[in-house]
């Protein structure tokens, strides 16, 4: 038995939770379990990402405030983001988180009460990556340069460890083999991580690993015994399907294969995670599930929440049956648009497009915004071939952009990375005050009253009678 | 993964000059309810899809082993050899398949050639056209009467090789199992059964070209179970490294304990290059069915299971894990079930590492369930621990620990003697018992007993998932009084009272 010291985030209040619960963890629930997540011997808690900083706006939540509540909650264990240096919204100039806009948002970020950061470029811009990381030194952030691993044209491992060495040379503190689809077997494994280790030297490889095909936990065990020192996992209620391996899970496998020193401890884990399954509990959010193996992922590989909605959407139309087929359309659409890695803001732009081809549109009759931008050359230089007739009916990139020295502040920063005008996004300090962000319990009598005396006011009489209760609730003349 | 699987197969079209077509073999009837419902599906729940599946293009429909008799009998009133009748008048283009356990029939006592041969006899005669031969010591002396009997009777012939994680089991070990059944039995087809979801992706990639190597032109089937999350793959990677034909569940009664979901299988062996004549659309309406019957009854579908390693050290087998929680549960103990569960790790090593294949796990989890409740390990040892030892079910695949042997014969009940008596036929001594029954009746009785035979219903072709209302008023209708019925459920209440004067 070989002994390690391994690492692990949570990313249930991030991946986690975007994938099963659709993002809907708000700001109240965060803050619930984080006194026992906080004791719990993780090495980090990732707090943003992308989708949660976009569901949080959508909820009239501020997300930077969001930070600091959790800076204050969540004890000594270091914060982590995960930011994507492309942005989706499609506002003009606004496609690539340049370097002014990167140093700024990290400045902003680490001010908030961020340690750590994860710097997704999902076309490994090597300018673009190598700012972001001396940004993120210079904020004092730790600086994760993600590698993102695709099944399909996949590179040779020497590809991989040249990438991984060249972001370790930029100033990258680890590395994260990135694989938000799930497509990563242990058999791929076992050539490249070790090239991977070999490659960065002293720098530490992580693996983030989804649960597509049920194989993540395999995954992460594997790994662990190749030498990749930490991992990205989700508490039980939030792992697992579209999520990351479950970390109890994962810990009980280790066990079997590694002594490890500074285990995370098993109970406060778990108690964090009685919280937030009592939360799904009372809000009716779904409850996490493991999906089968199925070989179509490795074939549409849609990452994390993108293959949960269209999954979904092809059960919806009946055609489930037909899932290859969707699968090959995927592919065909990424092929076609470079082969960029199946991240965002890509992969759900390109499983919109299959799946208009798939109802039966005339392939490219119409275009989604971003695989537009992205043939105008909007987010840089993909490593396939583009459709060189659709670039020509895209053509360039309109002239006039706007000047990014006009993004001033906080709060302009972050209004021009999520797309949004200033004026619409929400006070970073409520008026409420900080103490209405506790998570409030109900029982499920006083959920069915609350949620009665909601509606009372729609109904002249609402009358509930079932075993043990009766409510009658009667307007006044 | 996908693309590495894709150019294997191209590669074996290439090299072959002709695309092969791989053959699902259903179990929904027989293996899918066994791991989920603790084989308590009913003979009438089968008979509204049975048309349906014999149209869906299965190689064969898995119908009934000797769990469904022991379940149909003990617990659903029903007696089996109606099932293999009613069943195989609806599918009458799908051979059916039945299975035979060693030389065991109820409970775990071996029994005599003649009432083995009768048993094989009557299951052809009320319409099963293939065997699944099973014995879980490999030794195929316990089975050679009742192979003979199936080939003389024109039906396929499949012995199982039950796959076992454990010292002295290696790809040879199955390859000489295969060479001999072949040699002994010339039988149809080779199966490698692999109960408790234990077989590694990396171990089919050798044994199942190894078994295919050795065996032939002769079938090759597998059987996987979905425990730890793997089966699927497994299943395909079979497929694509030699196997002839895999055993599925339609969908939602695969995966968990149960096995490879045939809708997923045929799909992504497709997508992987090979032919699969299963009607997709037909799977679906019957998955449909399974679905509403499992909410109906309020059993559980077939939930993916997550990844876990621990599986491959206690290889619990799906319809074993569930009758153990059942019964723990029954026992009022469902808490000590993790030490339960350790201790069958522990006791099956010191009994030489018998397949966990039925009736072996029965016998493990009985000795370490009296060792976890006793405390003082085999001071207490059932019966049928003991008869393992002395060889009473063939001889045993490994060694066993000598102090585990003397305590077991010190310990084990004095009634059981340390040497197997010779099994006489019974056969005689029933019929001049049973003189004016069926050999079905006889065969029956010999197994429960009268009693419970005397008590088995009749099945109605009435069930239908679409109209339980309608089903519930007919069959009150069909009882022989009405008066004081009385049925309270969410949402209903029904009152009959008959008249004065009516009989009871």
């Amino acid at each position: 038995m070989t002994t390690y010291k391994l690492a692990f985030t949570d990313t249930s209040l991030t991946d986690g939770q975007t994938a099963v619960w659709g993002g809907a963890l708000d700001t109240s629930m965060m803050l619930a379990p984080a006194a026992r997540l906080s004791v719990s011997g993780l090495a980090a808690i990732e707090i943003l990402s992308p989708a949660v900083l976009d569901a949080c706006l959508a909820r009239g939540e501020n997300p930077l405030h969001r930070l600091e509540l959790a800076r204050r909650h969540f004890g000594a264990v270091p914060l982590r983001a995960t930011v994507n240096l492309l942005t989706g919204h499609g506002r003009p100039g606004a496609d690539v988180l340049g370097p002014e806009v990167i140093d700024r948002w990290l400045a902003t970020l680490a001010g908030a009460g961020l340690q750590q950061v994860v710097l997704l470029d999902p076309l490994l811009d090597a300018d673009r990556l190598h700012a972001a990381l001396k940004s993120a030194s210079a904020a004092g952030l730790v600086a994760i340069a993600a590698l993102p691993y695709q099944a399909d044209n996949d590179r040779p491992d020497e590809a991989y460890a040249q990438l991984a060495a060249s972001l370790a040379a930029s100033g990258a503190a680890r590395v994260m083999l990135r694989d938000e689809s799930g497509v990563l077997t242990p058999d791929r494994l076992r050539t490249l991580v070790p090239a991977l280790v070999q490659a960065l030297g002293t720098t530490p490889l992580d693996l983030h690993t989804r649960c597509h095909t049920a194989l993540g936990t395999a995954v992460a065990l594997e790994a662990a015994g190749l030498g990749v020192s930490g991992f990205d996992t989700a508490l039980p209620c939030l792992a697992n399907g579209a999520s990351l391996p479950s970390l109890p899970s994962l810990l009980r496998g280790l066990r079997q294969q590694v002594t490890m020193q500074e285990l995370p401890d098993h109970g406060s884990l778990l108690e964090a995670d009685a919280i937030l399954a009592a939360i799904a509990d009372q809000e009716g959010f779904p409850q996490a599930a493991s999906w089968a193996f199925d070989l179509a992922a490795y074939a549409h590989e849609l990452p994390g929440e993108v293959a949960v909605d269209f999954l979904a959407a092809l059960r919806d139309r009946g055609r489930w049956a037909e899932l290859h087929e969707f699968a090959a359309e995927c592919a065909a659409v990424r092929r076609e648009m470079g082969s960029p890695p199946m991240v965002a803001p890509f992969a759900r732009a390109i499983a919109e497009q299959a799946i208009s081809h798939f109802d039966g549109d005339a392939r490219y009759e119409s275009l989604r915004p971003v695989l537009r931008r992205l043939l105008q050359g909007a987010y840089g230089t993909v490593d396939g071939e583009l459709r060189a007739d659709l670039r020509r009916r895209v053509g360039v990139l309109p002239a006039a952009e706007p000047a990014v020295t006009d993004v001033d502040g906080p709060e302009a920063l972050l209004a021009w990375i999520a797309g949004v005008e200033t004026s619409a996004l929400p006070p970073r300090t409520p008026r409420t005050g900080a103490g209405s962000f506790g998570y409030e319990t109900l029982t499920p009598y006083e959920s069915l009253v609350r949620g009665l005396v909601t509606r009372a006011g729609r109904f002249a009489v609402l009358s509930l009678q079932g075993p043990g209760v009766r409510v009658h609730l009667q307007q006044e003349a | 993964m996908l693309s590495h699987l894709r150019s294997l197969v191209a590669a074996e079209t290439a090299r072959t000059g002709r695309r092969r077509t791989i053959d699902l073999v259903d179990s929904t009837f027989r293996d899918a309810h066994q791991c989920l419902w603790a084989t308590r599906m009913r003979t009438e729940h089968m008979l509204p899809i049975a048309k349906q599946l014999d149209d869906s293009g299965f190689h064969s429909i898995d119908a009934l082993a000797l769990v469904g008799f022991d379940a149909g009998v003990l617990f659903l009133n029903e007696d089996p050899f109606e099932r293999v009748r009613l069943l195989r008048e609806r599918i009458t283009s799908t051979p059916l398949r039945g299975a035979i356990r060693s030389n065991l029939m109820r409970s775990f006592f071996p029994q005599p050639d003649d009432v083995n041969e009768l048993f094989v006899e009557r299951m052809a005669a009320n319409g099963i056209r293939e065997f699944g031969v099973l014995d879980s010591l490999h030794c195929w002396d316990n089975v050679a009467p009742g192979i003979r009997v199936a080939k003389r009777l024109g039906a396929k012939v499949l012995v199982g090789l039950v796959f076992n994680l454990a010292p002295g089991y290696d790809d040879d070990f199955y390859v000489r199992q295969a060479r001999e059944v072949i040699d002994r039995f010339d039988v149809d087809t080779v199966c490698l059964g692999d109960a408790g979801g234990s077989l590694t992706v990396e171990r089919t990639r050798t044994l199942v070209p190894a078994l295919r190597a050795a065996i032939g032109d002769k079938r090759l089937e597998l059987i996987t179970h979905c425990l730890t999350a793997t089966g699927p793959q497994v299943a395909l990677e079979a497929a694509v490294y030699g196997a002839d034909q895999i055993m599925t569940a339609v969908d939602p009664l695969a995966n968990g304990n149960s096995l490879p979901s045939a809708q997923s299988i045929a799909r992504d062996l497709r997508a992987l290059g090979f032919d699969v004549n299963v009607e997709d659309r037909l799977l679906d309406d019957v998955g449909d069915y399974l679905g509403k019957l499992a909410a109906d009854l309020g059993y559980p579908v077939g939930v993916p299971a997550e990844f876990d390693p621990s599986l491959y050290q206690t290889q619990y087998a799906g319809g074993a894990m569930t009758n153990l929680e059942a019964q723990l549960k029954q026992a009022g103990i469902a808490d000590r079930l993790p030490a339960v569960i350790e201790e069958i790790g522990r006791v099956r090593e010191e009994l030489g590492s018998p397949v966990m294949a039925t009736p072996f796990p029965a016998i493990v989890a009985a000795q370490a369930v009296m060792n976890v409740l006793h405390g003082e390990r085999y001071s207490v040892v059932p019966d049928e621990v003991k008869k393992y030892v002395c060889g009473y079910y063939g001889d045993l695949p490994l060694p066993i620990d000598a102090d585990i042997k003397d305590r077991v014969l010190g310990n084990g009940s004095r009634d059981v003697a340390e040497t197997p008596p010779t099994l006489d036929p019974v056969l005689p001594a029933l019929r001049s018992r049973y003189r004016n029954q069926s050999d079905d009746q006889l065969l029956l009785r010999y197994m429960y007993g009268d009693e419970k035979i005397d008590g088995l219903v009749p099945v109605e072709d009435t069930f239908s998932v679409q109209q339980s209302i309608v089903e519930l008023v007919a069959g009150l209708a069909r009882m022989p009084s009405k008066r004081r019925v009385r049925l309270v459920a969410p949402g209903v209440e029904f009152r009959a009272n008959g008249r004065a004067g009516d009989h009871d």
